[in-house]
């Protein structure tokens, strides 16, 4: 079967944060930002791939035909991916198996979140409807609950610290800073983190992403049409995706993600380079201890040691492994659909060297995204480089 | 092994109101509580029902404060995963936990039936 390379031709993001407007009406915002920017219309595209976990907040599910209405391309096929965090990371693939296989050419993909009109308890609820209901969510768990259990654990292995975990947050409000689409542009101090009120101890307000609206996309096209919209496609060198044991009492190590690991090696051979030769990590911070796992899972640093390169700086833009430059989920956002969408987003932006300000990490020629949903029920790993 | 119905959700569910925790046991000794039908472990189909012991220690927890609407009236309490005397493991809450000097890692706890949502653990 003659394999299509699949690119990525253009992106957008809107701002995170607060928005009015549904997750329907947010992704098709996103949409048509993404088909203005690669001169396409509505109805050039062969596929529409949506990602929303939380349409019950809006009380509507079925979103595909009412976003490609509403771009003006009611006869495209589309479909709606749900893989809690993980769902728009998991939709970008399906768009890049569809360019591969030769069922489509040209398809978008959009991510949409939209919860900030519920209230904490309510989201709160309705998140633990990603973990395992049975086991986690119903008794008692919630998705700041499960992530504070792996923290303990950490903590009680490695000797990981308050601070250390801390030092993860300023480092990456630092860089939200240069974020325009970041839902926080606050600089804050390990004091600020340590100070905050516990959340779902030992993880603090700081230690924890945002509840976020949200929504970005991006326009998935062979090669050669994306060489055709633009100078400066982006190539997926990698794509792929693992799975982990559900629920997190059911692994036998709560100090590691089984998926991230087994992800991680896959995209490294997919893609036939080292971690020494990506520039940019853009990793599923969710919460700070999640950024020192998700390093030592994907091999940048030994289990327990993760906390030493943050510690030296070493995973700030301008470091020897950075990490996050964005802002990460802490301080960009986490608007659950859209969080995948949003890290390919910062990847284009970074190979093009367009991100703002000293978030940018000089000379990006490859940068590999990692999105997990839940606690690693879905990994999901992209090696992306520039193809110009 | 013999041909056994292995357990609902909500038969799991009706035994732990009347005081009895249960799971699910490979042939070749893996336990999970979750409902697997094959091992997710080493794949094999042979699982049969067991009964699993009341007692254990804490593995990690964490104290929560903010709560889903179905615990909104229990915080603060600890949430914790719990290796039974068995070896195998299970979750469950621990009420009135709100510090770190209420439970430690390596703690004993035992299962108490109760009316309220989920599993309840109470510190032996
Ligand atoms: C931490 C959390 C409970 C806070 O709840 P909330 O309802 O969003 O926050 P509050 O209403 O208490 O907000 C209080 C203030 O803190 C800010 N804030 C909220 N969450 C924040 C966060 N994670 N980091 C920094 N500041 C935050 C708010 O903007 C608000 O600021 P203001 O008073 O200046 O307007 C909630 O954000 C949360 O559960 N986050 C995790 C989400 C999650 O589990 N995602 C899935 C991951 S797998
Ligand atoms: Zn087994």
């Amino acid at each position: 079967m003659p394999a299509t390379d699949p690119a990525i031709a253009e992106v957008s993001c809107l701002r995170y944060g607060e928005h009015e407007e549904t997750a329907r009406e947010l992704a098709v915002d996103a949409s048509l930002d993404v088909l203005e920017e690669a001169g396409l219309e509505g109805d050039e595209l062969d596929s529409l791939f949506v990602a929303n976990a939380f349409g019950m907040a809006d009380k509507q599910g079925h979103v595909g035909p009412l976003i490609s209405t509403a771009i003006g391309a009611p006869n495209v096929p589309s479909s709606t991916t749900e893989a809690a965090c993980a769902s728009a990371s998991v939709a970008f693939r399906h768009a890049i198996a569809h360019v591969r296989a030769g069922m489509a050419e040209t398809a978008l993909v959009v991510g949409t979140e939209k919860v900030s009109h519920i209230d904490t308890m309510t989201a709160t609820s309705y998140f633990c409807y990603g973990s395992d209901y049975f086991l986690e969510g119903g008794v008692g768990a919630t998705f700041p609950g499960l992530y504070a259990a792996i923290a303990r654990a950490h903590m009680d292995e490695f000797g990981t610290s308050e601070e250390d975990m801390a030092r993860v947050a300023v480092k990456n409000h630092a860089n939200g800073i240069h974020n325009p689409t970041a839902h926080f542009q606050k600089e804050i101090e390990i004091g600020d983190v340590l100070d905050s009120y516990e959340v779902a101890a030992p993880l603090k307000l700081y230690d924890a992403c945002p509840f976020s609206d949200g929504a970005a996309a991006a326009i998935v096209t062979t090669e050669e049409k994306a060489r055709a919209m633009t100078d400066t496609p982006v190539t997926v060198e990698a794509s792929t995706q693992r799975g982990t044991i559900a629920a997190l009492s059911e692994r036998e190590d709560v100090t590691e993600i089984e998926g991230t690991q087994l992800a991680g090696q896959a995209a490294f051979e997919q893609a036939g380079v080292s971690a020494d030769e990506v520039d940019l990590f853009e990793v599923h911070d969710c919460f700070t201890i999640a950024e020192l796992v998700a390093m030592e899972d994907l091999g940048l640093a030994e289990p327990g040691k993760a906390a030493a390169m943050v510690r030296e700086g070493q995973t700030k833009p301008d470091g020897d492994v950075p990490v996050n430059a964005s802002g990460g989920l802490k301080s960009k956002g986490h608007p659950v659909g859209a969080t995948g969408m949003g890290q390919i987003y910062e990847a284009v932006e970074q190979l093009r060297g367009e991100a703002e300000g000293p978030r940018q990490v000089d000379g990006a020629e490859r940068v590999l995204t990692h999105n997990v949903g839940a606690t690693g029920g879905t990994v999901t790993v992209n090696i992306l480089g520039r193809g110009d | 092994m013999p041909e056994q119905e292995l357990a609902t959700i909500a038969e799991v569910e009706d035994k732990r109101k009347d005081g009895q925790l249960v799971g699910f046991r490979c042939a070749n000794d893996h336990t999970f509580v979750s409902p697997v039908r094959a091992c997710p472990k080493c794949g094999t189909r042979e699982i049969e029902n067991v009964e699993l012991p009341e007692q254990g220690t804490v593995v990690t927890f964490t104290i929560q404060n903010v709560a889903s609407e179905e615990f909104m009236n229990e915080t603060p309490f600890a949430w914790a995963i719990i290796e039974l005397a068995d070896g195998s493991r299970v979750t469950g809450w621990v009420p009135f936990v709100g510090s770190e000097d209420d439970l430690s890692i390596g703690d004993e706890v035992a299962f108490e039936p109760t009316y309220k949502p989920g599993v309840m653990f109470e510190k032996v």
